[in-house]
């Protein structure tokens, strides 16, 4: 018997005066001790089916399912009390994104982790404390008797993470749900936590559900894949079946627009368009807006289901043409490093200190976040600075901006001292482009007037900002009817557009983009990297990227430098770095970013 | 929508329908906002007495008409038509004193808050975004403040310069700033640490630059939800001031000097109190209700 059952779930949230369809006839079984990747972007409503058999739905939220059975229970139809004492936590777990914010702050560990089994009155509290310290060790937590006393701030966010794993094995489930798990942490701390989840999941028996925008993430873990978009569910299958035979055009076009760490650099086949919430239950497939292979009937009717229990999609077409794929090209090797040309970035030996003032009574500490790190850039080139967090990365662009005084060394762009630059003239030169589009666009402004915000301050006048303002939404791809939106109304990608419109406006020589584009979904991804590498091109830009994800290293970069706790650790050609990390950190980077590999699943299918 | 302006590039050119802009949302919810609306409705209304109140009053609040003393409403046994909300123990026309009662009211409300305003956001956005020593000076004058008995403070004040309704006005401000300075600095501080600013900072902008363009358009909607606040605490001070006879001096007419001089006689003629106490009471809640309703207009979602 399947351990859950799912099926024709329907979830919908109120909106102001109507419905939000966030998931519409979601179906899935789940076999005990099986793992199912439920994939998809954001809106995609991955997150919400997981709240829904939670019953963790926001309020005043519809659910609605044919049948929702785990195991002999109804799960629709148990009463509230019940199903509070013997689904949530005790069969069904779930760990969540943002480990920052899941545990609570003014309770100790102890306390959290023991809390639930002993009001449940399945252990006593000296017996609960002694499983919380074995689970603590088992995940990999030193000192885990010292632990149980300490508050969540006392941990790092991969270790609240690990705590969080603890706490949802303390009732022994028999699923184990896990939303964007390794979403918020680093690269290195990624892996280590999806690999602890294996592990518990082999070693436990225990059944799993891993929600998560990675494909490759899914490629690794999962034995049979969901992939969801605007609410439903466009392909079911093995993920093996899945990731290497797409059948779904969606599918297909998320699989193509994942930069890789390996093999020629390709143009990535970013999907059109933005996802748009649905207001309405569907009438036609969700997807065609978007679809490189969407015939006439597609926005006339609902899509059939085709294929079998093992493997289906929904979609007319039995088999993707990929007509998509035909048009991906290989761009043309990064070259050589830029020798001859002169250097645009010439900083040296930059350090910078933070005092944080420990109040009245303690000490002041001082933390060096960037140590005596020497750069050069060359005009033309393209530089990655790749590090985790807290490696300095993001401090040393904003020195280099001059958004941050450098507590010792100098920056020269194009050989002058950005100290002795004025504004404005520094300005011309660099401009940045950030990570978050959700604050980096001021929301009282319009498109139009943060756009041309840049030429205001150079004394510009309305008519031609304006006009420029046009132009620039042209050459980022931005339709012009947005010029008078505000940045509310604008996706993420549509957000990004308008701050890399802003940045260009000017024409600097010099881009600087920290994190372009890790706040965005896989498909908006590859456009922004698209946009990035064509307006390398177009303008002769020279381009410092600042990023901890390899892939996009690989995709822009022809030159690699890594940043360790402040200090330059590695530097050099991009193709090298790849090939033979001299630094023993770029190994553990390079190993830990999640791999997604087409050929070795096809192999994989065939064996 | 229809108040998108004639001037609007995107009406001229013809093009499809913009999606709402904040302020257009913001004015769809207060068409369904009833708190708002009544607040707005009692502000207006009383705004509008007071700028005509010459037109309204039926005597002259300084007229004074000793044989008709302490005469009741018309609605009480001895009461007169001629007036309806009978007379003080001067035999002025109650009613046409709480008319003219108002202007000295929304004049100080207005007034006081304002220069409120001025000093706590002018404080509150220097010290939220330059920091530091700026930041230390501001937080301890913040804290002498709030250590101040204000009213006693006031009472003092107005003792040494001497009473007028300036004097009251500048006062009841210089002692009210301390709500808009809390929320603005913390404000500032946030927008300061947001991407935009950093933006506008690498796109050359000076602070004061940043200030006016990108930083006080984002606090706009939560000073104005302050100010209302503060029209209703500013109001109350200064009746609270005129009870104790160092605000509005007699024969000026004001609210709170008319409940001080009625409470001699409040135990057979009531009303005298009871009546400045109800408009003192409907303004008051008049702006509290449309500060709550500008809150919950301008911020949907951010409800306590």
């Amino acid at each position: 018997m399947a351990l859950l059952e799912v099926k024709d779930l329907r979830v919908r949230l109120p909106v102001s005066s109507s419905w939000l369809y966030a998931v519409h006839d979601v179906s899935f079984r789940l076999e005990p001790g099986e793992a199912l990747g439920i994939v998809g972007e954001s809106g995609s409503g991955k997150s919400m089916t997981a709240l829904a058999l939670m019953r963790l739905v926001p309020r005043g939220a519809e659910v609605s399912a044919a049948r929702l059975q785990m195991g002999d229970d109804d799960l629709l139809h148990m009463p509230e009390r019940r199903f509070a004492d013997t689904v949530q936590g005790a069969r069904i777990a779930m760990i969540f994104q943002e480990p920052m914010t899941s545990l609570n702050p003014v309770y100790t560990i102890g306390r959290q982790m023991t809390e639930a089994t002993v009001r449940l009155g399945r252990m006593g509290q000296r017996a609960a404390r002694k499983r919380a310290v074995a689970l603590l060790d088992r995940v990999g937590i030193p000192e885990p008797e010292a632990r149980l006393s300490q508050y969540p701030h006392q941990l790092s966010g991969g270790q609240r993470q690990r705590v969080m794993i603890a706490m949802a094995l303390m009732l022994d489930p028999k699923l184990l749900i896990a939303d964007e798990p390794t979403t918020a942490l680093d690269v290195t701390v990624q892996a280590q936590i999806m690999a602890l989840l294996a592990d518990l999941r082999s070693e436990l028996g225990m059944a799993m559900i891993l929600i998560t925008h990675d494909l490759a993430v899914v490629s690794q873990t999962a034995d049979r894949v969901v992939v969801m978009y605007g609410g439903e569910i466009m392909e079911a299958g093995s993920a093996v079946g899945v990731m290497a035979a797409p059948r779904h055009p969606y599918t297909g076009a998320l699989l193509r627009a994942i930069p890789t760490i390996e093999g020629p650099r390709q143009r990535l086949a970013a999907i059109p368009g933005t996802f748009e919430a649905r207001m309405a239950p569907p009438t036609n497939c969700v997807f065609a807006p978007r679809c490189a292979e969407a015939l006439e009937v597609c926005t006339k009717e609902r899509p059939p289901l085709q294929g079998d229990e093992a493997h289906w999609a929904r979609c007319v077409l039995a088999k993707p043409e990929h007509r998509a794929a035909a048009e991906l090209k290989v761009l043309p090797e990064a070259g050589p490093e830029v020798r001859e040309a002169p250097l645009m970035i010439d900083a040296r030996g930059i350090t910078k200190t933070f005092r944080l003032s420990g109040g009245m009574f303690r000490p002041q500490r001082v933390i060096r976040a960037v140590d005596d790190v020497t750069l050069s850039v060359r005009s033309g080139e393209t530089v990655a600075l790749v590090g985790e967090s807290g490696s300095g990365k993001t401090t040393l662009a904003r020195v280099i901006l001059g958004l941050i005084e450098p507590s010792a060394g100098e920056v020269l762009l194009q050989g002058r001292s950005i100290v002795g630059m004025s504004d404005t003239e520094r300005a011309r030169l660099v401009q940045p482009i950030f990570q978050d589009p959700y604050s980096s666009l001021n929301p009282r402004r319009t498109v139009a007037e943060i756009i041309a915000r840049p030429l205001q301050l150079h004394g510009v006048d309305a008519k031609a900002r304006m006009l420029r303002a046009r132009e620039m939404m042209e050459v980022v791809r931005l339709p012009t009817r947005l010029l008078h939106s505000y940045p509310l109304h604008l996706s993420g990608g549509q957000r990004q557009r308008v701050a890399i419109a802003r940045a260009m406006i000017n024409r600097p020589e010099l881009l600087i983009c920290d994190e372009p584009t890790s706040a965005l979904d896989v498909s908006v991804q590859a456009q922004i990297l698209n946009l990035l590498s064509d307006l390398q091109s177009e303008f002769g830009l020279t381009t410092l990227i600042i990023t901890h994800d390899m892939a996009v290293v690989h995709q822009l970069a022809n030159r690699v430098v890594v940043l360790l706790d402040g200090k330059l650790v590695e530097e050099g050609p991009a193709e090298r770095v790849f090939t033979q990390p001299q630094a023993e950190y770029t190994r553990t980077l390079l190993n830990a970013a999640p791999r997604f590999d087409a050929a070795a699943m096809a192999r994989a299918m065939q064996a | 929508m229809t108040d998108i302006s004639p001037s609007h590039p995107a009406t001229q050119l013809g093009h499809e329908k913009l999606p709402p802009s904040p302020g257009q949302l913001a004015r769809a919810r207060a068409l369904k906002h009833h708190g708002f609306q009544i607040g707005a409705a009692i502000l207006l209304s009383l705004i509008l007495v007071a700028v005509f109140a010459p037109f309204l009053a039926p005597h002259s609040p300084y007229a004074q008409s000793l044989p008709n003393r302490l005469l009741p409403p018309a609605w009480e046994e001895g009461g007169s038509s001629t007036y309806p909300l009978g007379t003080d123990r001067n035999g002025r026309d109650y009613l046409s004193r709480l008319i003219y009662g108002t202007r000295v009211s929304i004049t100080i409300g207005l007034g006081a808050a304002t220069i409120g305003l001025l000093i706590g956001v002018t404080l509150g956005v220097l010290a939220g975004y330059f920091g530091g020593w700026i930041d230390h000076a501001v937080s301890f004058v913040l804290t002498a403040q709030l250590a101040l008995p204000g009213l006693l403070l006031a009472m003092a004040l107005v003792f040494f310069i001497g009473p007028s309704v300036i004097v009251v006005i500048c006062i009841i401000g210089v002692l009210h700033w301390t709500y808009f300075l809390v929320v603005t600095r913390s404000a500032t501080q946030h927008i300061r640490s947001l991407d935009f600013v950093a933006a506008a900072r690498a796109s050359g902008a000076t602070s004061r630059q940043i200030i006016w363009h990108e930083i006080l358009p984002n606090l706009a909607s939560k000073i104005i939800v302050i100010f209302t606040f503060e029209v209703g605490i500013a109001i109350l001070a200064e009746a609270s001031l005129s009870f104790l006879g160092v605000g509005i001096q007699a024969p000026t007419p004001s609210w709170g000097l008319m409940i001080a001089e009625g409470k001699e006689a409040m135990f057979y003629r009531p009303w005298l109190v009871v009546l400045p106490g109800i408009f003192l009471f409907v303004l008051v809640i008049g702006a509290n209700l449309m500060g709550d309703g500008v809150r919950d207009i301008t911020s949907p979602g951010e409800k306590s």
